[in-house]
């Protein structure tokens, strides 16, 4: 087997690497930890705008049919015998 | 979005026939309070009538509730109701005549035998006594009177019949408008729905790039544990340096763990997401299906009265419309749906976007408009065969037409002209000049109105035959369209003209227009018991009206 000294530079360069990869990854799930939280606000808040639209929508829908409801009875009302 | 609306309930269970006072009342759960009080003054027979129109309406769900309305106002039965009423008076209104004829012969009769009499007399050196003539004069009064009561009846039966047409059409139309309108706002329901896809797309991207750079990165841990353990094994046991391999190796697995670790919460919430975008997807599917059950695709499209000349897709002006992508359907200004886009710093999110598509279209068509030759007028067709209830056809001598019509598709009131080359322009009744509107003055905007061209029309009209003598600034036709105008369709605020009013009518004075304006919002916008209490109304809309009275 090769014995290595402990100045070599392969070794040196592997543990920087390493060193650099570990940084980086550290960075990654920091990021992604972030990002995680963030988008728990963010799609409640598309959730909530989703659903505040929706009811306003419905609501509307809710008076158009109610007005035409009252149509419709007048109209019966209208042509009884 | 939570399918059930607080507001749409579902109706009480179908009472059993054989208990005729629970049978007579109507589906109280499937109607609002102030149509189950309408109802309410209903004969029994049609109680009983109403009840079964809504008896389908169970569901709960807002969406196969409005199909299921559609089922109710599309009802053939309702035309039939409305027909035989109309029936029913023409019988009464015969008759009546009938009975008026009878009387003026009975009178004639009499006349006739009093003239016989008087020949006979005469003959015979004899005359008719004084007793006799009172006699026959009393009986001609009185035929005559009976003729002149039946003659008012038929007259009023004749009113009536009127009226029962104008309330059929006016349901008809009614009818079609709040599918049209309830149309929209599922396309609105589906756009808001896509707007949320959208931007669950874009956290979908985001998690992606995130998935894919930390996949990288645990790769790469795994190259950098790979190359420690080689370097590890090349080394000389006793080697002081090993233990800082050891120590990098053992950091760069629990580096790579935790990306795992974390790796997995991303690829689950982007999961999440994807089921949202799924789920909201399959929602549109819905309301796709149901939109096409109150309104197919093929009635959205522009359909001419006169079969040669079609307007195929290709030759409408914007292909957007015509798919349905911009359709734009009174669509009011729903706070929360600008509030939802402003959230996201969007002025042109789904319902500008729509306006701003129907606003484009009429903005070409009036460019093409432009550039069309006026031509001269040969005749026009008041209820031509190739013409529908609600449109006037101008047709000139060269075979072209103009038509004016209350509606096109979604489009509204507006002027169709055809081309020599067989294509057809459009242009919106907002758009249209006074001018271009002359040619239609041959018929009165009363008769106008009567013919279904609508309110907006006929104020139109009525304000261009006013024109030269129009000293009263109120007529109620004119405020109701300037109205309208001032405030535009999304503002929510337009007013209807009430049904059989004459938009030539004018009102006293500047107090009255307030209160005609504002009792017409009071209407529209206070909800529950103090509907039309105008005293509910918001200040703000109030001094709307202040100012737009001031500016007129």
């Amino acid at each position: 087997m090769k014995n290595i000294t402990p100045n070599n530079t392969t070794v040196q360069d592997a543990l920087s690497r390493a060193t650099a990869t570990i940084k980086r990854s550290e960075e990654a799930v920091e990021k992604s930890n972030q990002l995680l939280v963030q988008l728990k606000t963010e799609l409640k808040k598309i959730d909530e705008d989703n659903q505040r639209a929706q009811d306003a929508v419905d609501k509307d829908i809710v008076r158009i049919v109610q007005d035409m409801d009252e149509e419709t009875a007048n109209f019966v009302l209208a042509t009884e015998e | 979005m939570t399918p059930t609306s607080p507001e749409i309930k579902p109706s009480q269970p179908s009472a059993p026939e054989s208990q005729p006072s629970i049978s007579e009342r109507p589906p109280k759960g499937a109607v609002d309070e102030t149509t189950f009080e309408a109802a309410g003054q209903m004969k029994p027979e049609s109680k009983k009538f109403f009840r079964s129109l809504f008896d389908r309406i169970k569901s709960s769900d807002v969406v196969q509730n409005i199909t299921d309305r559609y089922q109710v106002w599309r009802n053939e039965r309702l035309a039939q109701r409305g027909q035989g009423a109309i029936d029913r008076a023409n019988g009464q209104q015969q008759c009546e005549q009938e009975r008026a004829a009878a009387a003026q012969k009975a009178s004639e009769r009499s006349q006739a035998d009093l003239k016989r009499l008087e020949e006979i007399m005469s003959k015979m050196g004899k005359k008719v006594s004084e007793e006799d003539y009172v006699k026959v004069a009393a009986e001609t009064i009185k035929h005559g009177e009976t003729q002149l009561g039946h003659q008012a009846r038929a007259q009023q039966i004749s009113g009536q019949i009127e009226d029962l047409r104008l309330i059929q059409t006016s349901f008809t139309e009614q009818a079609e408008q709040a599918n049209g309108r309830l149309d929209g706002r599922l396309e609105a329901k589906m756009n808001i729905n896509n707007k949320s896809i959208e931007e669950y797309g874009q956290r979908e991207a985001r998690l992606d790039l995130q998935i894919a750079s930390n996949e990288a990165g645990r790769e790469k841990n795994a190259q950098r544990e790979i190359e420690l353990e080689s370097l590890l094994e090349t080394l000389d046991r006793s080697g002081a340096i090993r233990p800082g391999i050891k120590r990098a190796i053992q950091e760069v697995r629990r580096e790579r763990a935790r990306l795992e670790e974390v790796q997995d919460l991303l690829v689950q919430k982007r999961d999440s997401i994807k089921a949202k975008m799924f789920k909201l997807e399959n929602k549109n599917n819905n309301l796709s299906a149901k939109r096409e059950q109150i309104l197919p695709t093929k009635q959205r499209r522009p359909v001419m009265s006169n079969p040669a000349k079609q307007v195929s897709p290709e030759e409408v002006v914007n292909p957007a419309w015509v798919a349905g992508e911009g359709a734009s359907r009174d669509q009011t200004d729903y706070e929360a749906i600008l509030d939802y886009e402003a959230s996201r710093g969007n002025t042109e999110g789904s319902e500008p976007e729509q306006a701003s598509a129907t606003d484009r279209q009429s903005s070409e068509l009036s460019e093409s408009k432009a550039e069309t030759i006026r031509p001269e007028i040969d005749r026009v067709e008041l209820m031509p065969s190739t013409a529908r209830r609600g449109e006037i056809i101008i047709t000139t001598a060269d075979g072209r037409t103009r038509k004016l019509t209350h509606k096109y598709s979604d489009l509204g009131p507006c002027m169709i002209e055809s081309n020599l080359d067989g294509s057809f322009t459009v242009k919106l009744l907002d758009k249209l000049t006074d001018e271009d509107l002359k040619p239609f003055g041959a018929v009165s905007s009363k008769r106008l109105k009567l013919m279904g061209l609508g309110v907006e029309i006929a104020a139109r009209m009525a304000a261009i035959e006013g024109a030269d003598d129009q000293d009263n600034k109120f007529l109620i036709g004119n405020l109701t369209f300037d109205w309208n105008k001032m405030v535009g369709k999304k503002s929510g605020l337009q007013i209807e003209l009430p049904r059989r009013t004459d938009p030539t009518m004018s009102l006293e004075n500047g107090s009255s227009a307030k209160e005609y304006i504002l009792k017409a919002l009071a209407k529209k916008l206070v909800p529950g018991a103090d509907k039309g209490n105008i005293t509910k109304l918001n200040k703000k809309i109030v001094a709307m009206v202040d100012r737009f009275l001031k500016s007129q």
